[in-house]
C-alpha cells in the first residue's frame, strides 16, 4: 500500500458522508491532494537527478503526510490524543515552530561557513597581488613567498 | 631613535580611510616599520593615499571586515619573515610612538601577546557612554572567554610570529577583537597588557562603532560558540 492509495482511499472514505460543510472540505481536499499528488509524481520522477537521497526520502515524506492529513482531518486529531496535546491544530503549530528554528539555526550555520569562503577567496586574491607603495626603492622587500606549512589553516 | 627591528611587522585594516590614513602611514613610515595597509574593497582613495607611502598594499576586492582584512594582512606579514605582528587603526586614534612599548614584551620574550590598553594609558575625547560599553565589554570578555583584560576592543596589538600563526580569525566584522582574546585563553598564550593613548575626534567617532554594535558583536559570539 503506497502513499497514493492511502490517499485514495480516504478520499472515497469521506465522499460517503458528505454534508453541506463536507462538500466545501471536499472541494479543499480534491484541489489540495491533486497539487501534492503532482508533487508526489514529480518527486519520484526526478529522483534521479536529486543529489542527497536522505533529503528526497524526507521531501517525500512530508508531501504523503500533508496529504494523508488533508484526507483524513481526524488523522491529526488522532495523533494528538495519543501525544497528549488535545488538538489537531496544535500539533501542526508544535512541529512548524520546531521546523522553523531548526531550518533557522541551520541556515545561519550555512551564511556563516559561506561567508568564511568568501573571505578565504577574497584573502587569496589579495596575497596574490601585492603592491609596493612609492618611495620603495629604498627598502625593497622580497615578493610574497609561498606560506610555511603550504597553507593558511 | 634607534631604527626599528625590521621584522616587526604593522598590519593596517583600512576601509574608507582615505582622509585619514595618510597621517597614519606617515607616523609609521618615519618610525621605519615595514607597513601592510589591507584596504578592505574601499569605495573611496585609500589605496591611492596609501600608495604614495612606502608602504606594502594588499586590496580585498570586496568589504570583508575588519577582522578579515587583519587576518589577511597577518598572513601577508608572516610570509614575508615577521617576527612581530602589530595590528594598528588605520583612522588615526592610535599613536606610532606607542608601537615601540606595545612591542617591547613581545620581543623580550616575557609575553606572545601584548594587548593595548587605553584605559590603563589614555582616552582622548573619549565619550562616557563609549566609556560604559568599553567597559560592559570587558565584563562581557571576562564572562565568555575568561580573559580579565581593561580594554578589549582595543585593535592596538603586537602578536609574535607563533602567536600569530597560531591565532586564526574567523570572524570577518568587529567580533575579532572578542575572539582574539578567546583563543589567546583557549590556546594558552602569554598576555600582558600596555598602555597606549587612543585620541577620539568627531571623524573617528562618526565614522566608527555605534554603541548598539556592541549588542550585536554578543550576539554573533554567543550564536558562533554554538554553531559547529
Amino acid at each position: 500500500v503506497n502513499a497514493f492509495q492511502i490517499v485514495a482511499l480516504s478520499v472515497v472514505a469521506k465522499a460517503d458522508q458528505l454534508t453541506d460543510h463536507g462538500v466545501q472540505v471536499k472541494a479543499f481536499q480534491i484541489v489540495a491532494l491533486s497539487v501534492l499528488g503532482a508533487v508526489l509524481v514529480w518527486e519520484l520522477a526526478a529522483r534521479r537527478r536529486t543529489g542527497s537521497r536522505g533529503f528526497w526520502l524526507f521531501r517525500c515524506l512530508v508531501w504523503a503526510a500533508t496529504a494523508a492529513a488533508i484526507a483524513d482531518p481526524n488523522l491529526v486529531q488522532r495523533v494528538a490524543r495519543l501525544a497528549g496535546i488535545g488538538r489537531g491544530a496544535d500539533v501542526v503549530f508544535y512541529l512548524f515552530v520546531l521546523l522553523f528554528l531548526a531550518a533557522s539555526f541551520y541556515f545561519y550555520g550555512q551564511k556563516v561557513r559561506l561567508q568564511q569562503q568568501i573571505t578565504e577567496l577574497v584573502r587569496h586574491l589579495a596575497l596574490q597581488e601585492p603592491r609596493r607603495g612609492t618611495d620603495a626603492a629604498d627598502q625593497a622587500a622580497p615578493p610574497a613567498a609561498p606560506p610555511p606549512g603550504g597553507g593558511s589553516r | 631613535m634607534k631604527p626599528p627591528p625590521e621584522d616587526v611587522w604593522v598590519v593596517v585594516a583600512a576601509y574608507n580611510e582615505g582622509a585619514r590614513i595618510g597621517a597614519t602611514l606617515e607616523g609609521l613610515c618615519r618610525r621605519g616599520y615595514p607597513v601592510v595597509v589591507v584596504d578592505d574593497g574601499s569605495h573611496d582613495d585609500t589605496a591611492a593615499v596609501a600608495a604614495r607611502h612606502p608602504v606594502w598594499i594588499l586590496r580585498h576586492a570586496l568589504n570583508r571586515g575588519q577582522g578579515a582584512a587583519l587576518q589577511t594582512g597577518i598572513d601577508f606579514a608572516l610570509r614575508q619573515g615577521a617576527a612581530v605582528v602589530v595590528t594598528f587603526d588605520a583612522d588615526g586614534q592610535h599613536d606610532a610612538a606607542d608601537v615601540e612599548a606595545v612591542v617591547r614584551p613581545v620581543r623580550e620574550g616575557a609575553a606572545d601577546v601584548a594587548l593595548g590598553s587605553r584605559f590603563l594609558g589614555g582616552a582622548v575625547g573619549l565619550p562616557p557612554a563609549r566609556r560604559l560599553v568599553l567597559r560592559l565589554g570587558v565584563l562581557f570578555t571576562w564572562a565568555f572567554s575568561g580573559v580579565r583584560v581593561s580594554d578589549t576592543h582595543n585593535g592596538f596589538r603586537a602578536l609574535s610570529a607563533g602567536a600569530a600563526r597560531r591565532i586564526r580569525i574567523t570572524h570577518d566584522r568587529m567580533a575579532h577583537a572578542s575572539e582574539i582574546l578567546d583563543q589567546v585563553r583557549s590556546l594558552g598564550l602569554r598576555y600582558v597588557e600596555v598602555p597606549v593613548t587612543i585620541t577620539y575626534s568627531r571623524e573617528t567617532l562618526d565614522k566608527g562603532q555605534s554603541s548598539w554594535n556592541a549588542l550585536r558583536i554578543a550576539g554573533q559570539l554567543l550564536l558562533r560558540r554554538f554553531l559547529p
